[in-house]
């Protein structure tokens, strides 16, 4: 996004936006404007300030949702009560790991990401393990970010 | 640990209130920007080509919009929300702040105490990539050389499996009965379809997948309530 500036890919990047979503809307309303797409250099100034319009716009798709409904659906989800309540929170989070996280072990055709996704699942493990032999709590606290950094680190090594 | 045991709690009002008042003031800012930029510049771009990109888009992005928001707020709690959908990078920041955050704390998912500690770790997940941001910001002419080195590319390229998997593996250890149906059907899925269908679609079989993975937990639950039943009945008989 270098061809829309400085300021505003960081204001969208830091506020609600994603790069991916954001350059989509920038390239879709480049496109608009007659040009070739985001990575065209020569776009007008009517085209960049419609690009800083539908990616402002759009982006309010998110807290309108909040807007709108998520006090509706609090109240109703507060309504499941009892102890079904950290099961489904639970089962949740599983059905959203299961359709995001599943799919990288199985990601073939990029061996070394699977290698990180196994290297950063087992270190977690690891340093549970550590921590509770050891006693040093620091080694649980913190195994997420030291999970993830060890996965990484072992695409270095593979990669 | 307290349960959530139906209608708001005063803190919920106050989640409430101080998100919408500050949803408000956030959204008029935002459509403010634009609005702002036309008027000092006097470039006025066509309404027709603005309004037909922002047609296209809204019908790519609001249904990703609905579908995040239904799945992410029993997760992460009212209070979660509010800063998430303005703060962004749910999934590769705000979300393993908030179950990391909720693991350290040892409370259980869903309880009200879940939800306090969610709004802290991701508040403070978001005032960390903004001083990051910032930083990047200010240094961005030294740090580019860096971070876009190939010596460093393999380690940025795995970012998302290395937190999936740190976040996946220790879920399914933790609870291997509730991750087993949800966690074969997404290999099978994946096997069939491939790779790369899967991870375009994502987004449109992330409800179908939490359906099921509820649908699931609800038949273990009903199970084990069952089996404890008879448990009882025995001892009482005994």
């Amino acid at each position: 996004m270098p061809v829309l500036g400085k300021f505003i890919p960081w204001l969208r990047l830091s506020v609600i936006g994603s790069a991916t979503y954001e350059s989509m809307c920038a390239d879709l309303t480049i496109t608009a404007f007659g040009h070739s797409g985001l990575g065209d250099t020569s776009m007008s100034a009517e085209a960049w300030v419609g690009v800083v319009w539908v990616m402002s716009v759009v982006a309010l798709a998110w807290p309108l949702c909040n807007v709108i409904g998520l006090r509706f659906y609090d109240k109703g989800m507060k309504k499941v009560s009892g102890p079904f309540m950290g099961i489904l929170a639970a089962a949740l989070f599983m059905g959203m790991m299961a359709i995001m996280g599943v799919p990288k072990f199985l990601n073939f055709a990029d061996p070394v990401s699977v290698i990180v996704a196994f290297v950063a699942g087992g270190s977690v493990l690891l340093l549970d393990f550590l921590a509770k032999k050891t006693g040093v709590k620091a080694l649980s606290e913190f195994s997420f970010p030291l999970a993830m950094l060890l996965g990484m680190c072992s695409a270095f090594i593979v990669g | 640990m307290s349960k959530n045991t139906g209608g708001f709690s005063g803190y919920d009002k106050k989640i409430h209130s101080f998100g919408m008042i500050s949803y408000i003031i956030i959204i008029l800012a935002l459509a403010g920007v634009p609005l702002v930029i036309q008027i000092v510049s006097g470039v006025a771009p066509d309404f027709g080509s603005v309004m037909g990109a922002m047609g296209g888009a809204l019908t790519v992005f609001l249904p990703v919009a609905v579908i995040e928001f239904l799945s992410y707020t029993p997760i992460i709690g009212a209070g979660g929300m509010y800063q998430v959908f303005i703060t962004g990078n749910v999934m590769n920041m705000k979300l393993p702040a908030a179950q990391s955050g909720q693991k350290l704390a040892k409370v259980e998912p869903g309880s009200k105490e879940a939800d306090v500690i969610s709004v802290m770790s991701i508040g403070v997940s978001s005032l960390v990539t903004m001083a990051i941001l910032f930083v990047g910001l200010l240094l961005a002419s030294r740090l580019l050389p860096v971070l876009s080195s190939p010596t460093m590319a393999p380690a940025f390229n795995n970012i998302m499996p290395a937190i999936m998997g740190a976040l996946l593996v220790p879920r399914i250890k933790g609870d291997p009965k509730l991750a087993s149906v949800p966690c074969v059907l997404a290999m099978v899925v994946t096997l069939v379809l491939g790779y790369t269908t899967v991870t375009a679609m994502q987004t449109y079989l992330l409800p179908i997948f939490l359906v099921i993975a509820v649908a699931w937990g609800y038949f273990l639950f009903k199970s084990n309530q069952k089996k404890d039943n008879k448990v009882n009945e025995n001892a009482a008989e005994q």
